[in-house]
Formats: structure tokens, C-alpha cells, sequence
């Protein structure tokens, strides 16, 4: 039901970029004694907003493309549902690529303290995300008088 | 939901890998003046579909073993030498520091992500 509203669209896709990108750091720091690991990350989520062109769409029409978190969102949706084939099956909607820190002899590319760095902004998105979610909710709330 | 369960599950991963590695290590340590003795090496290896870290298989420092003097001792050869390990106590400690702060990296980031999901599921208690 919260899934139609744009805010919670939104909350919901900043949490699951956060939670994609904890993953990846986890891999990168798991791996940062495997010689000829290559880290990898995900693009901030910024930038995977600002590819939508917002300029170009005016808000006040009714029938507006939707923008890309709402397309991959709805995606998603379809594609988590527990159906017999491809349960348990997670779409990855941010796609990786390789972000070497330095290379250390053995051909390893993971450097303990940027990988620190990126998780506490990871964690830190995640909070904002839950934050905007609570907040939503509120809203809500208030509108309905509750 | 399950996307941080994966996360704790490659942290553990990566303890589990270098509480193994750590583990070689005081092996190495403890066997310093073992005459004979060949230092124990493990490589980590990635799963590249996983994501995970694996502790590969123990090898066998191949390097040579220190030659010791001592005529008195009832391994020494006609000469008076007889075969140590190859056991370097400076490399040793310096793996092991290096285990050990893999093995704390890994560890805040299991607790990083079982505080991100306890966050997740506090929306659920209003």
C-alpha cells in the first residue's frame, strides 16, 4: 500500500542502495588479504538519481514519465515476489564496477581504510533512509488525523 | 532483509579465514626451534560468485632450513651441524598482527550491519 506513494518509493530505494553497497564493502574487506582481489563498488546514489532529468519533465504533468528509482523500484517488486523459479533470486539494480584503492604487490587492490570510510556512509545513508521512511510515516498520520 | 544476512554471512567469512590464518601462525611459532620444522603458508582464495573468502590449502615454506651449529646435540652430523626450521619469528608476528586486524576489520563491519538491520526492524514497533 506505502509502495504507490513517491516518499516511500524513494526511502525504500535509498535503504536498498545502502544495504548493496554494505555488501559490497563487506566483500572488498573479506577479501583484503586475497592476492589478486580487485575491489569493487556501486555508484553513490546520488548520481544514479541524477541521471533522471528532472528540468526536462515538468512535475505539474499529470502524465510524467517516471523516473529511473521508480522504474528499477517497480522492478523490483516484481522480481522479489516468492514465486516457484526464482525465489530467493535478488535482482542487483545498482551494477558494480571496479574501484581499485592501491595496489598493494600481490595484485590486491583493497585498502582497509577507505573501505571503513564508504561503510560508515553506507550505514549513514541507511539511517537517513529509515529516518525519511519514519518521517513519511508521520505525515501520514497527521493526514489521516491519527 | 536477506541482503544483510549475505553481508554477515561474508563478514564471517572473512573471521573464519583469518582466525585459520592466525591459527598457522602460532603453529609456525610454536614449532620455531622444531628441527626439521618447514613453515606452514596459506593462501586466501575469493569466491567469485559468493563474494566470500576461503582459506586455500597448507603449504610448505619450501625456502631452506637454517643450519645450526652445535656438536653436542645428538642430531648434529660428523661436521657438528644439524637442520632448524625455517621459521621467521619477525615475519611470523608480523602476519599475525595483520590477521588480527583483518580479522577486527571484518568484525565491525558484522556489527555495522546487524546494527543497520536492527534499525530496519525498529520500523516495525510503532
Amino acid at each position: 500500500m506505502f509502495e504507490n506513494i513517491d516518499s516511500f518509493k524513494l526511502a525504500s530505494s535509498l535503504a536498498r542502495h545502502a544495504s548493496d553497497r554494505q555488501n559490497v564493502i563487506a566483500q572488498n574487506i573479506a577479501n583484503a588479504d586475497t592476492p589478486g582481489y580487485r575491489a569493487s563498488d556501486i555508484a553513490d546514489f546520488a548520481s544514479h538519481f541524477d541521471k533522471w532529468d528532472w528540468a526536462a519533465h515538468d512535475t505539474t504533468n499529470v502524465d510524467r514519465p517516471s523516473p529511473p528509482w521508480r522504474d528499477s523500484m517497480a522492478q523490483m517488486h516484481i522480481a522479489t515476489r516468492p514465486e516457484f523459479g526464482n525465489f530467493g533470486k535478488e535482482p542487483t539494480i545498482f551494477s558494480r564496477f571496479d574501484a581499485p584503492d592501491e595496489t598493494s604487490p600481490n595484485g590486491n587492490t583493497v585498502a582497509l581504510e577507505n573501505q571503513m570510510v564508504k561503510s560508515a556512509a553506507a550505514s549513514s545513508e541507511h539511517n537517513m533512509a529509515l529516518a525519511l521512511y519514519r518521517s513519511s510515516v508521520d505525515f501520514l498520520r497527521t493526514a489521516i488525523g491519527k | 532483509m536477506t541482503d544483510f544476512l549475505k553481508t554477515t554471512e561474508i563478514s564471517a567469512a572473512g573471521m573464519r579465514a583469518n582466525a585459520q590464518r592466525l591459527r598457522i601462525v602460532s603453529e609456525n611459532l610454536a614449532n620455531a626451534d622444531t628441527p626439521g620444522y618447514r613453515r606452514k603458508v596459506i593462501n586466501f582464495e575469493a569466491e567469485r560468485a559468493t563474494g566470500m573468502v576461503e582459506a586455500g590449502n597448507v603449504k610448505l615454506d619450501q625456502t631452506d632450513l637454517t643450519v645450526i651449529y652445535d656438536p653436542g646435540n645428538p642430531l648434529a652430523d660428523e661436521s657438528g651441524h644439524f637442520n632448524g626450521s625455517n621459521v621467521e619469528l619477525v615475519t611470523e608476528i608480523a602476519d599475525a598482527r595483520e590477521a588480527q586486524r583483518s580479522y577486527e576489520a571484518n568484525l565491525n563491519m558484522f556489527d555495522q550491519t546487524r546494527q543497520m538491520t536492527r534499525g530496519l526492524l525498529e520500523l516495525l514497533r510503532r
